[in-house]
């Protein structure tokens, strides 16, 4: 299939990650996080991991609805709420085709806050492990550039239009409570006051019901990097793809739902030596 | 007795549509069976015109399969419902090693369905049959209201004999068997999916369904006993097939991804679709289990037969209590290949 078959090359990969094998520094430890669904969708659909050295570890962040967000917010999703510290990530491969409409240009700020590189990668395979290795060699130069892997699609700008007219329709909300996140300021969007006749919350007066979680949920810290699907109790127990608990195991491109259809066989491998 | 005796003017079938007295019984029922089914079918054995068939049978051992056939659309690129529901309940038996014996259809069809697609049907049943060397030797016509089906359901049901010495059985799978597949997979799947979904694909998809006995039997010629299991990955697709075999069996199946033949076509609509070809049915094609050392020979012979031209060594049945079906994809890395989750194409056979 032409323009599918090129980002799935097998041999491609096998060479690339032959590459990243090879510039990776012995000892050193490079944990990237992707928080775009769409992005561990396919790191577990093609088992990118296996391919990666043992030293470069991908961390499964926040998905979806926060990848939508505005860009600003997201450093909230990478700082531990109780201290403020930021969780033990080298750097970031960017959402694919949102930044189609932002341009890579909202991540410099977050790249230059943290002192820490951010690649915009496509959602094909090989274009993760491309940004893999272009995220190995920014930390092996000492560079906390954003850096645009998934060129074919998105500029620096982004699309002009798109975003004139996302800013036509929609204002950001003054806070919003996010899964795992809780509630962040300026993080959501609702319709501006001109279109509140089409906006079924206003139009027909409806208030956020308060829905307790599964308190053995772990989505929260899975949201956040700091814990891997199967290290949640609730993962394969009472929570699967068929019954999920929490969002991470609803949507497909949820990391417990891919490291549950694609991956569970590797928890395995890992405690039988 | 004769029903055309009792009636002097003929169905029309180009213009007539079936009706609730089509269903009660009488003379109506009676004309619809002589007509349509008996017309096409035409066995001794039917043509008796008793409440059941009767037939003598050699000693050994049988096997007997029934399926339920609600595909929508009714007729769709390479085949209809009706030769449909010929092929899979033929492949259901066949799966067994059994030679087919005979065939019983069951049909509920919505009032106001054209007579002339039900005669496209009962012709389309009728040459399916023929072809595979099969009769349909007794059946049932029910009609139920408007609104109350869609169009016409079928369902058939399949006698078949074993040969003497051959034991297949999900069951029988073991650490080191290969797993060979016979062709490409998710055709059916894709073709009654294009016609749902109206979608204009560049080229017709046509559905693989076809009667697997004649391949069946040279499988059973060359590899006999060292067959251990085999299955038509129907619903749920080749995922379901081979998780089925890791349960029953209590092992795991390793697969390579690159190794398993998808159409290019069938590919592509797949990416459209957002579906995954081993989750896609296919309507004529099989999956063996078979010994390590009659594999070779085993794929050889399939690959004579023109329903197997494809076949191919897939994976390999390995240890594992927790009865993953993994796969090598042929980026490089490892996954599952799990049960489906939920429902990807309703009402697909």
């Amino acid at each position: 299939m032409k323009h599918i078959d090129e980002y799935r090359d097998g041999n491609l990969a096998r060479a690339m990650a032959a590459t990243i094998a090879r510039e990776t520094v012995p000892g050193r430890h490079y944990q990237f996080m992707e928080f775009c669904g769409g992005h561990t969708h396919a790191i577990s659909r093609y088992g990118i991991e296996d391919l990666l050295p043992a030293n470069v570890q991908m961390v499964h962040g926040p998905g979806c609805p926060v990848c939508v967000l505005p860009v600003g917010r997201i450093d909230d999703a990478i700082l531990d709420p109780s201290g403020g510290r930021a969780i033990m990530v080298d750097g970031f491969v960017g959402p694919a085709h949102v930044s189609a409409v932002t341009g890579t240009h909202p991540y410099e700020s977050i790249a230059a806050e943290f002192a820490k590189p951010v690649v915009v990668a496509g959602f094909e395979p090989l274009d993760v492990v491309h940004a893999v290795l272009m995220l190995v060699r920014q930390i092996n130069e000492g560079r906390h550039d954003v850096e645009n892997q998934y060129f074919r699609l998105v500029t620096q700008q982004g699309n002009r239009i798109a975003q004139r007219a996302m800013e036509d329709v929609f204002e950001p909300r003054p806070s919003f409570e996010w899964r795992g996140l809780g509630e962040l300021p300026r993080s959501a969007l609702r319709l501006r006051d001109i279109f509140s006749d089409l906006d079924a919350e206003r139009r027909f007066g409806i208030e956020t019901v308060a829905a307790a979680d599964n308190p053995g949920c772990e989505c929260g810290e899975v949201l956040r990097g700091l814990k891997k699907p199967a290290e949640c109790k609730l993962f394969g127990t009472l929570c699967s793809p068929e019954t999920p608990m929490g969002s991470c195991m609803v949507s497909p491109e949820g990391a417990c739902s891919a490291h549950w259809t694609y991956g569970r066989f590797r928890d395995r491998r890992r405690t039988v030596p | 007795m004769s029903a055309t005796r009792l009636r002097t003017r003929r169905l029309d079938v180009r213009n007539g549509l079936i009706d609730l007295s089509h269903g009660a019984g009488g003379r109506a029922s009676a004309q619809l069976i002589e007509e349509i089914f008996r017309a096409e079918f035409d066995n001794p054995l039917l043509n008796r015109g008793d409440d059941q068939a009767a037939f003598d049978v050699p000693a050994g051992r049988m096997v007997i399969s029934t399926d339920g056939y609600v595909v929508s659309p009714l007729f769709f690129p390479g085949g209809d419902i009706g030769s449909l529901a010929v092929h899979g309940t033929i492949n259901d038996v066949a799966m067994a090693g059994a030679r087919r014996l005979h065939l019983a259809a069951g049909y509920i069809i919505e009032e106001g369905f054209p007579l002339a697609d039900l005669q496209l049907i009962a012709r389309s049943m009728a040459r399916a049959a023929r072809d595979a060397g099969v009769s349909i030797v007794t059946g049932d016509t029910k009609v139920v209201e408007r609104g109350k089906g869609d169009g016409v359901f079928i369902t058939t049901t399949g006698l078949g004999l074993v040969p003497p010495g051959l034991s297949l059985s999900a069951d029988r799978a073991r650490p080191g068997d290969q797993a060979i597949l016979s062709g490409c997979i998710g055709d059916h799947g894709v073709a009654v999916m294009s016609k749902r979904a109206n979608l204009g694909f560049e080229t017709d998809i046509l559905s693989d369904s076809a009667a697997l006995h004649g391949l069946v039997a040279a499988m059973v010629c060359v590899a006999g006993p060292s067959l251990r299991v085999m299955r038509d990955p129907t619903r749920g697709g080749l995922a379901a097939a081979l998780n089925e075999i890791a349960q029953q069996s209590g092992t795991g199946c390793l697969l390579e991804e690159g190794q398993i033949p998808v159409r290019p076509e069938v590919a592509a609509a797949c990416e459209l679709l957002g579906l995954d070809p081993l989750y896609v049915a296919s309507e004529g094609r099989l999956v063996a289990i078979v010994a390590p050392e009659a594999a070779d020979v085993l794929v050889a012979a399939m690959r004579a037969h023109p329903l197997g031209r494809d076949a191919a060594r897939i994976g390999e049945v390995v240890a594992d209590d927790q009865c993953f079906v993994q796969m090598t994809t042929s980026f490089g890395g490892g996954r599952i290949v799990d049960w489906l989750a939920g429902e990807q194409l309703p009402r697909i056979c």
